[in-house]
């Protein structure tokens, strides 16, 4: 937080953000927002429950969940006015989609078979090297929050910076100067051993870098997540099974990722290690998925409304990356957090005026 | 080091570097690649727990390999990271680190590496007419450099590279999470591996 927030000081840049941050001047649910929901003494947060499904009445609206608890497998239930569904994408999906009833055959809310189309996930390619001037300088403490460092936003939409496919992507660097991972993994592409190993492992360490472009793909209704017909999970509920793969443009933007980040590595004076041009980090990667379960204004065409609300059932609210109608090649935590805020919002309004 | 489940989790890992095929040669056996991704991720693990627990017991007796094959690791890691003006692989107990994730990893890598040990005692003596840990530090020298040539190896050497690529990852691994390799050879303030963040101290900075 750049300023004082909710009786927690501005960040003082000073903390290792990934190990948790002394003064609660980093933003996380934990610090910020379970507290005080807890203070009001009405809510009640049950920790170890895997749900399963979400259950419904005769009238077709959610009635509850099923769930399992986790260290003794007792199946238990809940039931609520309304459920909100925040699992992120791959497993709010396989929620909705093994919520299945006499109201709800394909799922709840999927009488539009859109949910489970249209996953995006981010490709992601990376290049790992060093800067031989770096060699040889003192090791800085400059690794930054813990992970990426700089970010190089998109740029493709510049004049004369696109070329010929559709959206486009950015990139994070990370571990640039010493580099924990640098001193072991990549050390050990460094020739010989002994004494001159041990000195160029010294002489590399403050001049590590990663680079990791991330790229947006676009929405295709073949990209799904099913649940399995053959195979569960210890609780006897169906697993997800995923279909996914990348088009055309996505290799044509991959090229336009690899040629930037040469380019790059050429300008800086850098010198790649283990680089093969071409290759696309495994589908997965960027652990950003998106689209499952994407609002729209068609009923026809999406699973949610503008207001992360399910069309087809209106105690239902789904507000993870799945409501997204396209992936984005950015981060995504901070825009599902806005939009879950607007959507609980709008909850609230609606139960205020009798509506749910 | 961390708890089993926590090399299972990074077997996903493995099989994902695999995938990608990013992490090294092409030609590298699934245990190759496994061995080092395990070790990784235990020395990511251990060098946290280095820094809440820097003590080491004195007594220690390994589990995963002989004592035999222990001596030979340390001799031979030692050769990798040799002691400088900072101590080297046998000071960092590199040793030590080794067997944790050999004893850790399936039981398939396991006996990869020991093959390996195998495989380098049987070179050793067929060069030198004596054990790897026995021979001159001039003749292990002198294999070690056979194993790190550039270009298409002989056939019957591709086991003795697969087994010196494992051994240097884990050496480098094991050596640059401790104590010793990361703060005293690197100079690196290791500040991701505080046992716990002391709070930031600037005045302007207080609430």
């Amino acid at each position: 937080m750049t300023r004082p927030t909710r009786g927690f000081p501005a960040c003082h840049y000073c903390g290792n953000c990934g190990a948790g941050c002394d003064t609660a001047s980093f933003f996380c649910s934990a610090d910020h927002l379970l507290p005080f929901a807890q203070e009001t003494g009405r809510l009640e947060i049950v920790s170890n429950a895997v749900v399963a499904r979400i259950l419904t009445g005769e009238n077709g609206l959610a009635r509850g969940v099923q769930y399992f608890d986790r260290r003794t497998g007792a199946e238990r239930q809940v039931l609520a006015r309304v459920v909100v569904v925040g699992a992120s994408c791959v497993d709010s999906t396989r929620i909705l989609l093994n919520s299945t009833s006499a109201a709800h055959p394909n799922g709840i809310g999927n009488g539009s078979d859109v949910i489970g189309r249209y996953l995006c996930e981010q490709i992601r390619l990376h290049a790992v090297g060093y800067f031989p001037a770096l060699a040889g300088t003192p090791t800085r403490n400059d690794r930054g929050i813990g992970g990426e460092h700089i970010y190089m936003p998109r740029f493709n939409h510049r004049p004369g910076r696109g070329r010929d496919y559709l959206r486009g992507f950015g990139m994070q660097f990370w571990n640039t100067g010493a580099s924990v991972s640098g001193a072991h993994s990549l050390s050990a592409t460094i020739p010989g051993f002994g004494a001159s190993l041990k000195k160029e492992i010294k002489a590399r360490h403050p001049a590590w870098f990663e680079m990791h472009p991330y790229g947006e793909v676009l929405p295709y209704a073949h990209n799904r997540i099913m649940v399995s017909k053959s195979r569960v999970d210890r609780y006897g509920v169906p697993l997800p099974h995923i279909d996914y793969r990348i088009g055309e443009n996505e290799r044509k933007m991959a090229l336009h990722m690899a040629d930037t980040m040469e380019e790059i590595v050429k300008a800086a004076g850098g010198v790649l290690v283990n680089y093969r041009r071409g290759l696309i980090d495994a589908m997965g990667s960027a652990i950003h998925e998106h689209g499952t379960c994407r609002m729209g204004a068609d009923p026809k065409r999406s699973a949610l409304n503008g207001f992360n609300q399910m069309h087809e059932v209106n105690n239902v609210f789904v507000v993870d990356g799945s409501a997204f109608p396209n992936a984005s090649e950015k981060n995504p935590t901070l825009t599902i957090l806005a939009l879950a805020w607007r959507a609980t919002d709008r909850l609230a309004e609606e139960m205020k005026n009798g509506n749910l | 080091m961390g708890t089993s489940e926590d090399l299972r989790l990074n077997r996903r890992r493995v099989l994902r570097t695999l995938a990608t095929g990013a992490a090294g040669v092409a030609t590298s056996p699934l245990w190759v690649e496994a061995l080092i991704a395990l070790s990784d991720e235990a020395g990511q693990i251990r060098a946290h727990a280095h820094a809440s627990q820097p003590a080491v017991a004195a007594s220690w007796t390994p589990k995963a390999l002989t004592p035999a094959q222990n001596e030979t690791v340390i001799v031979l890691t030692e050769l990798i990271i040799p002691e400088t003006d900072t101590p080297g692989a046998r000071g960092a107990l590199v040793n030590r680190f080794i067997d944790d994730v050999l004893q850790k990893a399936p039981q398939g890598e396991r006996e990869s590496f020991v093959r390996g040990l195998g495989w380098l005692d049987r070179q050793s003596r067929t060069l030198f007419r004596s054990d790897f840990a026995a021979a001159t530090p001039a003749q292990q020298a002198d294999l070690l450099t056979r194993l790190s040539a550039e270009g298409n190896p002989a056939r019957e050497q591709q086991a003795g590279l697969d087994f010196f690529r494992v051994v240097k990852a884990m050496t480098i691994t094991g050596y640059y999470t401790t104590e010793i390799g990361l703060r005293q050879e690197l100079g690196d303030p290791g500040q991701l591996y505080l046992p716990r963040f002391a709070g930031c101290d600037h005045p302007e900075h207080q609430a």
